[in-house]
Protein backbone atom coordinates (compact mmCIF):
# COMPACT_ATOMS: atom_id res chain seq x y z
CA UNK A 1 0.00 0.00 0.00
CA UNK A 2 2.86 2.31 0.32
CA UNK A 3 3.53 2.71 -3.00
CA UNK A 4 0.09 4.09 -3.42
CA UNK A 5 0.04 6.48 -0.57
CA UNK A 6 3.63 7.41 -1.77
CA UNK A 7 2.19 7.97 -5.36
CA UNK A 8 -1.05 10.51 -3.77
CA UNK A 9 1.26 12.27 -1.89
CA UNK A 10 3.98 12.93 -4.95
CA UNK A 11 0.45 13.73 -7.32
CA UNK A 12 -0.67 16.33 -4.75
CA UNK A 13 2.41 17.83 -4.41
CA UNK A 14 2.66 18.34 -8.37
CA UNK A 15 2.30 22.13 -8.51
CA UNK A 16 3.81 22.89 -11.64
CA UNK A 17 0.44 23.63 -13.78
CA UNK A 18 0.31 27.32 -12.55
CA UNK A 19 2.22 28.44 -16.01
CA UNK A 20 -0.01 27.23 -18.37
CA UNK A 21 -2.08 30.67 -19.60
CA UNK A 22 -6.15 29.83 -20.33
CA UNK A 23 -6.76 32.20 -23.42
CA UNK A 24 -9.48 34.17 -23.11
CA UNK A 25 -10.39 34.60 -26.79
CA UNK A 26 -11.69 31.42 -27.90
CA UNK A 27 -11.23 32.03 -31.76
CA UNK A 28 -7.69 32.05 -31.71
CA UNK A 29 -8.06 28.33 -30.73
CA UNK A 30 -9.00 26.26 -33.16
CA UNK A 31 -9.51 22.09 -33.01
CA UNK A 32 -6.62 20.53 -35.27
CA UNK A 33 -5.58 17.10 -33.66
CA UNK A 34 -8.79 15.02 -32.87
CA UNK A 35 -9.54 12.48 -35.38
CA UNK A 36 -13.27 13.42 -36.38
CA UNK A 37 -12.04 16.94 -37.00
CA UNK A 38 -9.13 15.66 -39.07
CA UNK A 39 -11.20 13.28 -40.81
CA UNK A 40 -13.77 16.24 -41.40
CA UNK A 41 -11.05 18.53 -42.15
CA UNK A 42 -9.81 16.21 -44.98
CA UNK A 43 -13.20 15.05 -46.33
CA UNK A 44 -13.81 18.91 -47.54
CA UNK A 45 -10.87 19.27 -48.81
CA UNK A 46 -11.75 16.57 -51.41
CA UNK A 47 -14.83 18.06 -51.52
CA UNK A 48 -13.76 20.98 -52.72
CA UNK A 49 -11.68 19.28 -54.98
CA UNK A 50 -14.88 17.23 -56.80
CA UNK A 51 -16.70 20.58 -56.99
CA UNK A 52 -13.91 21.91 -59.37
CA UNK A 53 -13.88 19.00 -61.30
CA UNK A 54 -17.87 19.30 -61.51
CA UNK A 55 -17.73 22.88 -62.65
CA UNK A 56 -15.44 22.18 -65.35
CA UNK A 57 -17.29 19.14 -66.43
CA UNK A 58 -20.13 21.63 -66.69
CA UNK A 59 -18.52 23.07 -69.45
CA UNK A 60 -17.49 20.24 -71.29
CA UNK A 61 -19.83 20.71 -74.03
CA UNK A 62 -18.49 24.09 -74.61
CA UNK A 63 -14.92 23.02 -74.55
CA UNK A 64 -15.42 20.11 -76.57
CA UNK A 65 -18.21 21.74 -79.27
CA UNK A 66 -20.92 19.22 -78.54
CA UNK A 67 -23.31 17.90 -81.34
CA UNK A 68 -26.50 19.85 -80.69
CA UNK A 69 -28.41 16.54 -80.36
CA UNK A 70 -26.08 15.71 -77.33
CA UNK A 71 -26.51 19.04 -75.82
CA UNK A 72 -29.91 17.79 -74.06
CA UNK A 73 -29.13 14.86 -72.41
CA UNK A 74 -25.98 16.53 -71.23
CA UNK A 75 -27.46 18.60 -69.34
CA UNK A 76 -30.52 16.66 -67.92
CA UNK A 77 -27.74 14.86 -66.18
CA UNK A 78 -25.45 17.21 -65.49
CA UNK A 79 -28.29 18.61 -62.97
CA UNK A 80 -29.33 15.35 -61.48
CA UNK A 81 -25.93 15.59 -60.97
CA UNK A 82 -25.01 18.77 -59.45
CA UNK A 83 -28.37 18.05 -57.12
CA UNK A 84 -26.66 14.68 -55.60
CA UNK A 85 -23.49 16.45 -54.82
CA UNK A 86 -25.40 19.82 -53.45
CA UNK A 87 -27.45 16.95 -51.45
CA UNK A 88 -23.58 15.74 -49.87
CA UNK A 89 -22.06 18.95 -49.54
CA UNK A 90 -24.78 20.47 -47.24
CA UNK A 91 -24.65 17.26 -45.37
CA UNK A 92 -20.99 17.10 -45.03
CA UNK A 93 -21.35 21.11 -44.35
CA UNK A 94 -24.61 21.68 -42.24
CA UNK A 95 -25.54 18.57 -40.51
CA UNK A 96 -22.27 17.95 -38.91
CA UNK A 97 -21.67 21.34 -36.91
CA UNK A 98 -20.94 20.65 -33.72
CA UNK A 99 -22.53 17.27 -32.93
CA UNK A 100 -19.69 16.27 -30.38
CA UNK A 101 -20.63 16.35 -26.96
CA UNK A 102 -17.57 15.70 -24.75
CA UNK A 103 -18.96 15.62 -21.17
CA UNK A 104 -20.74 11.97 -22.02
CA UNK A 105 -19.49 9.16 -20.06
CA UNK A 106 -15.97 8.44 -21.51
CA UNK A 107 -16.91 5.32 -23.29
CA UNK A 108 -20.30 6.94 -24.65
CA UNK A 109 -17.89 9.69 -25.84
CA UNK A 110 -15.72 7.22 -28.25
CA UNK A 111 -18.77 5.55 -29.06
CA UNK A 112 -19.99 8.67 -30.74
CA UNK A 113 -16.80 9.54 -32.14
CA UNK A 114 -16.44 5.81 -33.88
CA UNK A 115 -19.48 6.56 -35.08
CA UNK A 116 -18.90 10.21 -36.52
CA UNK A 117 -15.76 8.69 -38.11
CA UNK A 118 -17.65 6.03 -39.49
CA UNK A 119 -20.29 7.92 -41.12
CA UNK A 120 -18.28 10.77 -42.83
CA UNK A 121 -16.22 7.97 -44.32
CA UNK A 122 -19.57 6.06 -45.60
CA UNK A 123 -20.47 9.38 -46.82
CA UNK A 124 -18.12 9.77 -48.66
CA UNK A 125 -17.83 6.44 -50.20
CA UNK A 126 -21.46 6.54 -51.21
CA UNK A 127 -20.99 10.01 -52.65
CA UNK A 128 -18.38 8.77 -54.66
CA UNK A 129 -20.52 5.80 -55.82
CA UNK A 130 -23.08 8.17 -56.98
CA UNK A 131 -20.76 9.76 -59.50
CA UNK A 132 -19.65 6.69 -60.97
CA UNK A 133 -22.85 5.58 -63.15
CA UNK A 134 -22.99 10.02 -64.30
CA UNK A 135 -18.87 9.29 -65.40
CA UNK A 136 -19.67 6.67 -67.37
CA UNK A 137 -22.39 8.35 -69.51
CA UNK A 138 -20.20 11.41 -69.16
CA UNK A 139 -17.60 9.51 -70.92
CA UNK A 140 -19.89 7.63 -73.31
CA UNK A 141 -20.99 11.45 -74.69
CA UNK A 142 -17.80 13.00 -75.38
CA UNK A 143 -16.59 9.23 -77.03
CA UNK A 144 -19.40 10.02 -79.38
CA UNK A 145 -19.01 13.73 -79.66
CA UNK A 146 -15.27 13.09 -80.23
CA UNK A 147 -15.63 10.11 -82.59
CA UNK A 148 -18.10 11.43 -84.67
CA UNK A 149 -20.67 8.73 -84.32
CA UNK A 150 -24.25 9.85 -86.02
CA UNK A 151 -26.28 10.77 -82.81
CA UNK A 152 -30.16 9.57 -84.39
CA UNK A 153 -27.82 6.47 -85.98
CA UNK A 154 -26.78 5.33 -82.24
CA UNK A 155 -30.44 5.23 -81.20
CA UNK A 156 -32.50 3.95 -84.05
CA UNK A 157 -29.94 1.48 -85.56
CA UNK A 158 -29.18 0.16 -82.32
CA UNK A 159 -30.53 -3.19 -82.94
CA UNK A 160 -27.48 -3.89 -85.40
CA UNK A 161 -25.34 -3.96 -82.49
CA UNK A 162 -23.79 -7.36 -81.98
CA UNK A 163 -24.34 -9.79 -79.31
CA UNK A 164 -20.33 -10.18 -78.87
CA UNK A 165 -20.28 -6.19 -79.05
CA UNK A 166 -23.30 -5.78 -76.37
CA UNK A 167 -21.41 -8.11 -74.50
CA UNK A 168 -17.68 -6.48 -74.27
CA UNK A 169 -19.40 -2.82 -73.62
CA UNK A 170 -20.66 -4.66 -70.56
CA UNK A 171 -17.48 -6.32 -69.31
CA UNK A 172 -15.62 -3.31 -69.93
CA UNK A 173 -18.28 -1.22 -67.74
CA UNK A 174 -17.85 -4.30 -65.35
CA UNK A 175 -14.21 -3.41 -65.46
CA UNK A 176 -14.33 0.02 -64.86
CA UNK A 177 -16.45 -0.19 -62.24
CA UNK A 178 -15.07 -2.47 -59.82
CA UNK A 179 -11.83 -1.02 -60.45
CA UNK A 180 -13.34 2.39 -59.30
CA UNK A 181 -14.68 0.40 -56.20
CA UNK A 182 -11.21 -1.52 -55.28
CA UNK A 183 -9.97 2.02 -55.85
CA UNK A 184 -12.19 3.83 -53.64
CA UNK A 185 -12.04 1.37 -50.73
CA UNK A 186 -8.21 1.04 -50.74
CA UNK A 187 -7.83 4.80 -50.75
CA UNK A 188 -10.47 5.50 -47.89
CA UNK A 189 -9.21 2.81 -45.73
CA UNK A 190 -5.30 3.67 -45.67
CA UNK A 191 -6.44 7.38 -45.66
CA UNK A 192 -8.89 7.66 -43.04
CA UNK A 193 -9.16 4.04 -41.45
CA UNK A 194 -6.77 4.74 -39.45
CA UNK A 195 -8.33 6.94 -37.22
CA UNK A 196 -11.47 4.59 -37.08
CA UNK A 197 -8.89 1.78 -35.78
CA UNK A 198 -7.57 3.98 -33.19
CA UNK A 199 -10.53 4.90 -31.51
CA UNK A 200 -11.71 1.22 -32.47
CA UNK A 201 -8.96 -0.28 -30.32
CA UNK A 202 -9.34 2.61 -27.35
CA UNK A 203 -12.63 0.98 -27.24
CA UNK A 204 -11.79 -2.67 -26.95
CA UNK A 205 -9.66 -1.42 -23.50
CA UNK A 206 -13.07 -0.46 -21.85
CA UNK A 207 -13.99 -4.17 -22.39
CA UNK A 208 -14.53 -6.29 -19.45
CA UNK A 209 -11.55 -8.33 -18.32
CA UNK B 1 -11.14 27.18 -14.54
CA UNK B 2 -8.12 28.87 -13.06
CA UNK B 3 -8.62 26.95 -10.30
CA UNK B 4 -8.56 23.95 -11.67
CA UNK B 5 -5.66 24.26 -14.51
CA UNK B 6 -3.15 22.25 -12.70
CA UNK B 7 -5.53 19.56 -13.85
CA UNK B 8 -5.46 20.29 -17.36
CA UNK B 9 -1.66 20.37 -16.97
CA UNK B 10 -1.36 16.59 -15.14
CA UNK B 11 -3.69 15.61 -17.86
CA UNK B 12 -1.67 16.67 -20.57
CA UNK B 13 1.36 15.56 -19.20
CA UNK B 14 -0.03 11.99 -18.47
CA UNK B 15 -0.60 11.91 -22.02
CA UNK B 16 1.76 13.26 -24.32
CA UNK B 17 5.76 13.03 -23.76
CA UNK B 18 6.87 16.36 -25.52
CA UNK B 19 6.19 19.67 -24.25
CA UNK B 20 5.08 20.66 -27.78
CA UNK B 21 2.24 17.96 -27.79
CA UNK B 22 1.62 18.47 -24.01
CA UNK B 23 1.16 22.51 -24.85
CA UNK B 24 -1.13 21.47 -28.02
CA UNK B 25 -3.18 18.79 -25.70
CA UNK B 26 -3.95 21.17 -22.86
CA UNK B 27 -5.08 24.11 -25.37
CA UNK B 28 -7.01 21.48 -26.95
CA UNK B 29 -9.20 20.75 -23.85
CA UNK B 30 -9.58 24.44 -22.98
CA UNK B 31 -11.12 24.47 -26.34
CA UNK B 32 -13.38 21.02 -25.78
CA UNK B 33 -14.12 22.44 -22.48
CA UNK B 34 -15.37 25.99 -23.69
CA UNK B 35 -16.96 24.17 -26.62
CA UNK B 36 -19.15 21.71 -24.12
CA UNK B 37 -19.90 24.33 -21.46
CA UNK B 38 -23.12 24.59 -22.65
CA UNK B 39 -23.31 20.79 -21.60
CA UNK B 40 -22.60 21.58 -17.80
CA UNK B 41 -26.03 21.06 -16.40
CA UNK B 42 -24.64 21.36 -12.41
CA UNK B 43 -26.29 17.88 -12.22
CA UNK B 44 -22.65 17.59 -11.31
CA UNK B 45 -19.92 18.95 -9.97
CA UNK B 46 -18.15 21.16 -11.69
CA UNK B 47 -14.77 19.19 -11.43
CA UNK B 48 -16.58 16.35 -12.83
CA UNK B 49 -17.39 17.75 -15.21
CA UNK B 50 -14.43 19.15 -16.07
CA UNK B 51 -12.31 15.79 -15.52
CA UNK B 52 -14.25 14.51 -18.24
CA UNK B 53 -13.96 16.60 -21.00
CA UNK B 54 -10.68 16.83 -20.22
CA UNK B 55 -10.10 13.01 -20.34
CA UNK B 56 -11.88 12.27 -23.06
CA UNK B 57 -10.36 14.86 -25.32
CA UNK B 58 -7.09 13.64 -24.25
CA UNK B 59 -7.99 9.71 -25.04
CA UNK B 60 -8.34 10.58 -28.70
CA UNK B 61 -5.94 13.00 -28.85
CA UNK B 62 -3.64 12.81 -31.55
CA UNK B 63 0.16 13.88 -31.81
CA UNK B 64 1.44 16.21 -34.46
CA UNK B 65 2.80 14.02 -36.51
CA UNK B 66 1.65 9.59 -36.26
CA UNK B 67 5.28 8.42 -35.68
CA UNK B 68 5.71 7.64 -32.07
CA UNK B 69 8.73 10.35 -31.46
CA UNK B 70 11.95 8.33 -29.70
CA UNK B 71 11.33 8.59 -25.96
CA UNK B 72 13.91 9.53 -24.26
CA UNK B 73 14.57 7.46 -21.33
CA UNK B 74 17.22 10.04 -19.66
CA UNK B 75 15.19 11.58 -16.73
CA UNK B 76 15.85 15.65 -17.09
CA UNK B 77 18.01 17.20 -15.30
CA UNK B 78 16.85 18.70 -11.89
CA UNK B 79 17.66 22.26 -9.72
CA UNK B 80 20.27 21.25 -6.69
CA UNK B 81 18.07 22.08 -4.35
CA UNK B 82 17.88 18.54 -2.02
CA UNK B 83 14.04 18.27 -1.56
CA UNK B 84 12.90 19.72 -4.62
CA UNK B 85 14.84 17.83 -5.93
CA UNK B 86 13.88 14.42 -4.93
CA UNK B 87 10.54 15.30 -5.47
CA UNK B 88 11.05 16.20 -8.80
CA UNK B 89 13.00 13.48 -9.52
CA UNK B 90 10.04 11.41 -8.14
CA UNK B 91 7.65 13.38 -10.54
CA UNK B 92 9.91 12.69 -13.80
CA UNK B 93 10.10 9.28 -13.01
CA UNK B 94 6.04 9.10 -12.39
CA UNK B 95 5.25 10.76 -15.82
CA UNK B 96 7.88 9.11 -17.95
CA UNK B 97 6.45 5.80 -16.69
CA UNK B 98 2.92 6.62 -16.75
CA UNK B 99 3.73 7.21 -20.93
CA UNK B 100 3.39 3.53 -21.24
CA UNK B 101 0.47 2.82 -19.88
CA UNK B 102 -2.26 2.53 -22.45
CA UNK B 103 -4.30 5.15 -22.91
CA UNK B 104 -7.11 3.63 -20.56
CA UNK B 105 -4.92 2.99 -18.01
CA UNK B 106 -4.08 6.67 -17.82
CA UNK B 107 -7.68 7.51 -17.32
CA UNK B 108 -8.13 5.32 -14.17
CA UNK B 109 -4.66 6.06 -12.54
CA UNK B 110 -5.99 10.17 -12.91
CA UNK B 111 -9.20 9.24 -11.16
CA UNK B 112 -7.54 7.12 -8.91
CA UNK B 113 -4.70 9.85 -7.58
CA UNK B 114 -7.97 12.50 -7.80
CA UNK B 115 -9.30 10.10 -4.93
CA UNK B 116 -12.43 9.02 -6.67
CA UNK B 117 -13.59 5.96 -5.52
CA UNK B 118 -14.12 2.78 -7.56
CA UNK B 119 -17.80 3.09 -8.24
CA UNK B 120 -17.10 6.74 -9.41
CA UNK B 121 -14.31 5.68 -11.71
CA UNK B 122 -16.80 3.38 -13.33
CA UNK B 123 -19.56 6.10 -13.55
CA UNK B 124 -17.37 8.68 -15.52
CA UNK B 125 -16.27 6.17 -17.92
CA UNK B 126 -19.04 3.98 -18.07
CA UNK B 127 -17.58 0.69 -17.06
CA UNK B 128 -18.90 -1.45 -14.73
CA UNK B 129 -17.29 -1.26 -10.73
CA UNK B 130 -15.74 -4.86 -11.13
CA UNK B 131 -13.91 -3.78 -14.25
CA UNK B 132 -12.85 -0.71 -12.89
CA UNK B 133 -11.43 -1.92 -9.72
CA UNK B 134 -9.73 -4.98 -11.98
CA UNK B 135 -8.44 -2.54 -14.28
CA UNK B 136 -7.30 0.30 -11.82
CA UNK B 137 -5.32 -2.83 -9.67
CA UNK B 138 -3.58 -3.72 -12.99
CA UNK B 139 -2.70 -0.51 -13.88
CA UNK B 140 -0.84 0.19 -10.78
CA UNK B 141 1.00 -3.28 -10.70
CA UNK B 142 2.13 -2.01 -14.40
CA UNK B 143 3.08 1.64 -13.22
CA UNK B 144 4.96 0.12 -10.62
CA UNK B 145 6.92 -1.79 -12.67
CA UNK B 146 7.37 0.48 -14.74
CA UNK B 147 8.81 2.64 -12.00
CA UNK B 148 11.06 -0.24 -10.65
CA UNK B 149 12.09 -0.71 -14.72
CA UNK B 150 13.61 2.46 -14.95
CA UNK B 151 15.62 1.68 -11.77
CA UNK B 152 13.69 3.51 -9.11
CA UNK B 153 11.18 3.08 -6.40
CA UNK B 154 8.77 4.84 -3.85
Amino acid sequence: MTFDNNLHALWNSDKSGGNIDIPHALEKLKSAKMPVDKVRRHLRYEFFMQLAAVIIIGFAPVTLKFNPLLIFPFYLLYFIFVLICGYFFTKLFLFYKNMSNTALTSKDNLYAVYYDIKLSIELYKAFTYCLVPFLVLFIGMIIVNEEKIPVDALFMQGAAISKSQAASVLLVLIGVILGLAVVTELYVNTRYGKYAKQVKRLLDEFREG
Amino acid sequence: MEQHKGIIHKISRMYMDTKDDQADLAQEIILQLWKSYDNFRHQSSFSTWMYRVALNTALVFLRKDQQQPATTDAVPEMPADETSHTKELQLAHFYQAVQKLERLEKAIIFYHLENYSHREIAENLGITEGNARIKLNRAKTKLKALIQQQGYDF
